[in-house]
């Protein structure tokens, strides 16, 4: 790379990964050699992490934007960003990072009892040393050593609570060695006999000892059934009959007691990690846990002897849940490569840093993408909004010069509005003093805006293709390179050209995969106690669908501006996968996003009738939903009782939902046997072109923030070597 | 365009993580000052593989044991009598401490990557641990008993959004703390008074409770934590209420 001047970059889309590139090659460490323009459709930065300001200030997401405790790079970032942002804490109330986030340390799950009812687990996770972001230091979190020492210790933990809440104990502890009165002891030498003494084992509280005990007869079963030196196998068959009887023993023992099978399931999914790893001789394999990606996550489990109890225990159906991984949306088809499954697993409950979860005290675009975007304007990043991409143009294959990669001649945009006076769109707008982003554009800044608004234009719709006027950008006269930031499920729309060339890339298409979501917001005028909610606020997955998971954020109101008029008193966020149609939807197909928000309507509406009771038991009476429960930010209180009454259902109206089909709205899955085809930001195919995104090989192969921006800054490593691989944190890793 | 006309990336030096356990363990990041390693002779990976490799050695001889023994239990035709007991007991008995020494060695080996001047030792261990005859079945050690107060939770009882600080000059475990008033910088404004410590019956950890009225004006609070018995300070609680 040489030549005067800088360096021009052109940053496509402004989700996280795009956000966290420009941020990179920005850094003073530069002294301005690059000078980035972030493309965007639409008026809003944030990807799938947008959101907006809607009536009495209401914040209105994507989704369910929770951050974990273990996003390294996220964090870090953000604290830097709010550090240069310099806001006076004097005078604004979201001056740095940790006004704009809080730990949250209790999580939920959600279970059907059986009877019809549910039953809801509510798991504390102690706050852990340090914060997320900190410097790393010699007690590095992501090595072996730490991983097999938090597991250690959540496995003593779990069997010490076991141990002493045991229903038989009558709440005195019980030691291991405590002998079983009143059972009828078989005679000393015969399988009945040991199997006794097992079931005394366990009944009497050595779990520890049963837990291992079964995990590593599994261990050398497998190993006997691989050596055919009987013709009766009579070992196998030895072994065979204690494994299942001391799990048919120990599943008796557990279902007296549901807090002790709950744990017990997540005993019986640790050993089965730790059992696996050794099976597949994980610590020695150069792919690391990538070895055991073409595994389903449960088939694994169920291979390395998790009982099927604990694959269908609502734990996993929560992780499954929290990663929205369901092919195709279908709920019958969970699908999560084991390896990024464990390696999410571990990264989230033992390597996290403060608490488990942090959730944010405004919008995620509040939070987050409005003090990137001061910052980033401050750095001299030009924003061009309503820039749709339409086409990456590949120089022709006969004008490469001998041994020359192909790179990326033009860029072909498509400009949804003009702005007037022909400067920079202004994005953000003030609600009681904190910069955020509208819900809707502010037609007055656009030419003709009147026009545009009153045609209803959608500038986020993949299907709304109305334009203004288009723009094509260069190379060598517009850009020197191309961070590629749009998600994966728009590429088949703007990189034909690189499709119709490269394998890769089209094997990449066809197999990472994606999945539409939906999303419900509810802002409620009772609060949680009265509603029949009685544990913490909570994050909880394993749900009845459409709506599996569920956050209390009634920690927003005073964020928004509702006004002294009664705002509400409770805030819920839903979310889940959305069903795909057996067929996509043909890119004509105008009335498409607004058919499956219907849909998304109507599933809120049987939800809130039918399965909110077992969440929130005085939520709904004998005729279901109260709707008069619901805020409207458009009526006075004094109205809003009578008008629900009258209208029932219609009530909804005035609350948030959304049908996040667009395909760059989609999440992108990890599904097993497809993470191999994702194409690294560090891939040189391409002479001046590098995508970013949580779709990318970025080390960590999972839909969720902390992807995204690794991803991101390995773009920018792609471009200016910085930042070192070495600082990614968690690039590598097993 | 031609190629001489616009700019080239250079070529990585990777496009993929380092996954292999036996090299991603490395010097520091640039950011992240580590400890360094001054024992040269031992690399890193060299003693990582080879902790590695010592773990898979104590499976395969277990696995070996358990082997003989099926042996033996083929030939007794199926029949458990005496001796088949007993030596039921000490399959079991072996197998417990397969699961317990693979995880302990794995410890053992990376640590000793970790502390390079450890290296030797941690993999003398691992050597012993092999050759050394194994004990009766017995569970895992119990969980150590918790330090009385090496962490603080902290229940919060306001409608305001604040920002709690403590400050222990000591480990909380070694005296019974109490928080005095928590006082504004204006001497006009009322104190904070609903403040204490007790025991989270949940957690078994020290707890420090907050109250905060609705009309409480937004500033920082601060307060003197003592030790109960010789009233000497030990710390200090600050609460600052946003606006």
């Amino acid at each position: 790379m040489h030549r005067d001047g800088p360096v021009r970059v052109a940053v496509i889309g402004g989700g996280c990964a795009s956000i966290t590139a420009a941020f990179e090659l920005t850094r003073p460490i530069h002294q301005g050699k690059y000078q980035v323009t972030v493309y965007q459709q639409g008026w809003r930065l944030g990807g799938k992490g947008a959101s907006g300001r809607g009536p009495a200030g209401r914040i209105e997401e994507h989704g369910l934007h929770v951050w974990l405790g273990f996003y390294e790079n996220a964090f870090r970032l953000l604290r830097e960003c709010y550090a240069e942002l310099g806001r006076d804490p004097a005078t604004c109330r979201m001056a740095t990072w940790r006004d704009a986030f809080f730990p949250d340390s209790h999580v939920a799950v959600a279970e059907p009892a059986g009877n019809g009812e549910w039953l809801n687990w509510t798991a504390f996770f102690p706050p852990a040393d340090g914060l997320p972001g900190d410097p790393l230091t010699a007690d590095n979190p992501f090595t072996i050593k730490s991983y097999l020492v938090h597991t250690s210790a959540l496995l003593r933990t779990l069997l010490v609570g076991l141990r002493t809440r045991h229903p038989q104990s009558d709440g005195c502890d019980t030691s291991a060695g405590a002998a079983g009165g009143g059972t009828d002891v078989p005679p000393v030498g015969t399988v009945e006999s040991f199997i006794a003494q097992v079931a005394d084992w366990l009944r009497f509280g050595a779990l520890t000892a049963a837990a291992g005990l079964i995990e590593a007869a599994a261990l050398v079963e497998l190993v006997v059934r691989a050596l055919p030196l009987y013709p009766q196998n009579l070992a196998l068959q030895w072994l065979n009959a204690i494994a299942g009887i001391v799990r048919g023993q120990l599943e008796s023992v557990m279902c007296a007691d549901e807090d002790t099978r709950c744990k017990w399931e997540i005993i019986d999914l640790v050993l089965a990690i730790l059992v696996g790893a050794v099976r597949f001789r994980l610590l020695l394999d150069p792919r690391g846990l990538d070895a055991i990606n073409q595994y389903e996550c449960r088939e694994w489990l169920r291979m390395n002897g998790a009982s099927e109890r604990s694959l269908n225990s609502a734990f996993v159906r929560s992780l499954y849940d929290l990663a929205l991984a369901y092919e195709g949306g279908d709920p019958q088809r969970p699908g999560l490569a084991a390896g990024q499954a464990v390696r999410g697993s571990l990264r989230m409950f033992f390597t996290y840093r403060g608490a488990l979860f942090w959730k944010m005290r405004a919008g995620m675009g509040d939070v987050v993408f409005a003090p990137f975007y001061e910052v980033l304007k401050k750095r001299g990043v030009r924003f061009e909004f309503f820039h749709r991409l339409e086409n990456v143009q590949l120089a022709p294959a006969d004008t490469l010069a001998p041994g020359e990669r192909p790179y990326v001649q033009a860029l072909e945009f498509d400009v949804q509005a003009r702005i007037e006076g022909g400067g920079e769109y202004q994005p953000l707008f003030d609600v009681n003093g904190l910069p955020c982003w509208p819900a809707a554009p502010n037609h007055a800044q656009l030419v003709d805006g009147a026009r545009l608004q009153q045609e209803g234009r959608q500038f986020e719709s993949h299907w709304d293709r109305r334009r203004v006027d288009t723009t094509t950008l260069q190379v060598g006269r517009d850009f020197d390179f191309v961070v590629l930031g749009v998600s994966i499920g728009v590429i088949p729309q703007v990189c034909r050209e690189i499709l119709a060339r490269d394998a890769r890339w089209r094997a990449m298409v066809a197999n990472v995969k994606t999945v539409a979501t939906q999303a419900l917001q509810l802002w409620l005028r009772e609060d949680m106690r009265q509603l029949g909610w009685n544990a913490p606020a909570v994050t909880l997955s394993g749900f009845v669908k459409p709506f599996d998971s569920w956050s209390d954020m009634t920690h927003l109101i005073p964020e928004e501006d509702w006004g002294d008029d009664a705002p509400p008193k409770a805030v819920a966020y839903f979310c889940s996968v959305l069903p795909d149609p057996p067929a996509p939807p043909p890119d004509g197909d105008a009335a498409y996003p607004a058919a499956r928000r219907d849909e998304v309507y109507a599933n809120a509406v049987h939800f809130l009738n039918h399965h909110i009771r077992d969440l929130w038991p005085r939520a709904a009476g004998a005729d279901g939903f109260r709707w008069e429960l619901l805020a409207d930010p458009a009526a006075p209180r004094s109205t809003q009782a009578d008008a629900a009454s009258t209208d029932g259902a219609y009530a909804l109206q005035s609350q948030y939902w959304a049908a996040n089909v667009n395909p760059s709205d989609r999440y992108v899955l990890a599904l097993p046997g497809s993470l191999q085809y994702r194409i690294s930001p560090l891939d040189n195919t391409y002479d001046n072109l590098t995508i970013a995104g949580d779709w990318t090989d970025c080390g960590f192969n999972e839909g969720c923030v902390e992807a995204a921006v690794m991803s991101g800054r390995l773009a920018a490593h792609a471009l200016a070597r910085w930042p070192r691989l070495e600082d990614i944190i968690g690039y590598d890793h097993p | 365009m031609g190629t001489s006309e616009r700019l080239h990336r250079t070529d990585p030096e990777r496009t993929g993580p380092i996954r292999d356990a036996a090299t991603y363990l490395r010097d520091a990041p640039s950011g992240d000052p580590g400890p360094a390693s001054s024992d040269a002779a031992d690399t890193p990976e060299s003693a990582v593989a080879h902790g590695v490799r010592l773990g898979y050695k104590v499976i395969e001889e277990q696995i070996l044991q358990g082997q003989q023994l099926a042996q033996r239990l083929g030939k007794a035709t199926g029949k458990l009598g005496a001796t088949g007991a007993a030596e039921a007991t000490v399959l079991i008995e072996r197998v417990l401490h397969l699961y317990k020494d693979v995880g302990a060695l794995c410890m053992d080996a990376v640590e000793a990557v970790a502390r390079s001047s450890a290296v030797r030792a941690g993999l003398a261990r691992a050597s012993d641990a092999i050759k050394a005859p194994h004990g009766s079945a017995e569970p895992p050690p119990a969980a150590p008993t918790p330090i009385a107060g090496a962490r603080y939770s902290v229940e919060v009882a306001s409608r305001r959004r604040l920002q709690v600080t403590l400050d222990l000059g000591m480990r909380a475990g070694q005296y019974v703390p109490r928080v005095l008033p928590l006082h504004a910088a204006d001497a006009a404004i009322p104190a904070l008074t609903a403040v204490s410590f007790d025991l989270d019956p949940a957690l078994s950890e020290p707890r420090l409770r907050i109250d905060v009225p609705d009309t409480q004006p937004a500033g920082t609070y601060t307060g003197v934590v003592v030790d109960s018995a010789s009233n000497e300070p030990r710390g200090v609680v600050s609460v600052r209420l946003l606006p």
